[in-house]
């Protein structure tokens, strides 16, 4: 936040225009972030200071427009299950099941994954999948053998670990057109099963109202309002 | 980085009601010229190797990166949920521009790129730096840096 830099005064700041999380622009453009690593780098040549500079580039606008972003096909609709439960978790597997070889693809593209902050590999994500749908349906399962965190912890890398297979998977989809940090996780939090379970387990914490047990932050302050679904 | 009035209300008003640190001064030191400064990087994006341990709420700790990390073994265990991460799994350089730094090396816009790089986990409370920064300022002096750029997430 540039009014925080203010406060602090560094020695020499850049403040930049950009989505929280993207500090050198977006992804995969590099000669706009090295544009801007340069900017940063300029600011030793300033002989006094506190110096705080705006720079003054835009992000390049998303070519999404104004379309909504999404993903290539439509994720797989609810299933006729027996019971909510079971519906949810088989929803829940069935995206699993989609993105999986787009994650696979992703990972080989780009040579690297956020995937790993749960201890269980990513050939697993079906558990991981069934381990929320049961989170965000009232039970209270234990983490997936190999998880290297406890609960509560564990709810958190787990979820952490299927935002990245989920987003991963989706950016690199033939035909997507690059976009904004907003509308990505638009798409998750609102447009995937996934995300409408994130939301279940947040009000569940929520309406424990335990003030020993603080809701896991598995939802970003930008999204904290339940979407209306269909 | 981003603007308060692109955020919706009630999100800009708890970043401004943030609790931050108060300086009497600000130090300086004249930078040498780009051209003979030996760069490092240090991050707050909570960045590791796979092999690291996790960061911690409210750690004040930090992880050491070496220049010649395999970049497909960083990962971010950083424990606020409130930035996006899509920039990083896509491109690792959005938030962690070693693979830029060395690039501008090479083509001698700078100095060189330092052997180690270093991580902490924002979101911690200033005071719980305050022996683990000057480690990290001793540690780049150790290394030879002259010009250390701080990159925020």
């Amino acid at each position: 936040m540039r009014e925080h830099t203010e406060r602090i005064r560094p020695p020499r700041a850049l403040w930049v225009p950009f989505e929280l999380g993207r500090p050198l622009g977006p992804p995969n453009q590099p000669e706009f972030q090295i544009a801007v690593l340069r900017a940063l780098l300029g600011l030793f040549a300033r002989e006094a200071g506190p110096v705080l500079e705006d720079y003054g580039v835009e992000a390049p606008a998303s070519s999404a427009g104004d379309e909504p972003w999404s993903c290539v096909l439509p994720l797989p609709p609810l299933p006729a299950a027996a019971s909510p439960a079971e519906r949810r978790e088989q929803a829940l597997q069935a995206e699993a099941g989609f993105l999986a070889p787009w994650y696979g693809e992703a990972v080989q593209r780009q040579g690297r994954t956020a995937y790993g902050l749960s201890g269980i590999e990513a050939e697993r994500v079906p558990e991981l999948a069934a381990f929320i749908a049961a989170w965000a349906s009232g039970e209270s399962p234990e983490p997936p053998a190999g998880a290297v965190d406890r609960m509560p912890a564990a709810l958190r890398s787990i979820v952490d670990d299927l935002k990245s297979f989920y987003l991963e998977a989706a950016a690199v989809q033939p035909g997507k057109s690059a976009t904004t940090a907003y509308e990505m996780n638009r798409w998750l939090y609102h447009d995937t099963r996934f995300g409408e379970a994130l939301y279940d387990i947040r009000d569940r914490f929520a309406a424990a109202a335990d003030p020993e047990v603080r809701p896991p932050a598995i939802i970003q302050n930008l999204f904290r309002e339940r979407p209306q679904r269909d | 980085m981003v603007r308060l009035a692109d955020l919706p209300p009630e999100v800009a008003a708890g970043l401004l009601r943030l609790a931050l640190p108060e300086f009497e001064s600000t130090p300086w030191a004249p930078a040498p010229a780009l051209s003979s400064a030996r760069v490092a990087i240090v991050s707050t994006a909570g960045l590791h190797r796979r092999s690291d341990p996790k960061f911690a709420g409210g750690a004040g700790d930090y992880r050491l990166i070496p220049a010649a990390v395999d970049l497909a073994e960083i990962i971010m265990s950083h424990t606020s949920g409130n930035f996006d991460r899509s920039g990083f799994q896509q491109d690792l350089n959005v938030v962690f521009p070693l693979a830029h730094l060395q690039q501008l090396a090479a083509q001698g816009q700078i100095g060189s790129v330092a052997d180690w790089h270093y991580s902490f986990m924002g979101a911690t409370d200033p005071t719980r730096m305050v022996e683990t920064g000057p480690q990290v300022g001793r540690l780049l002096y150790e290394d030879g840096v002259t010009a250390a750029i701080l990159i925020p997430v």
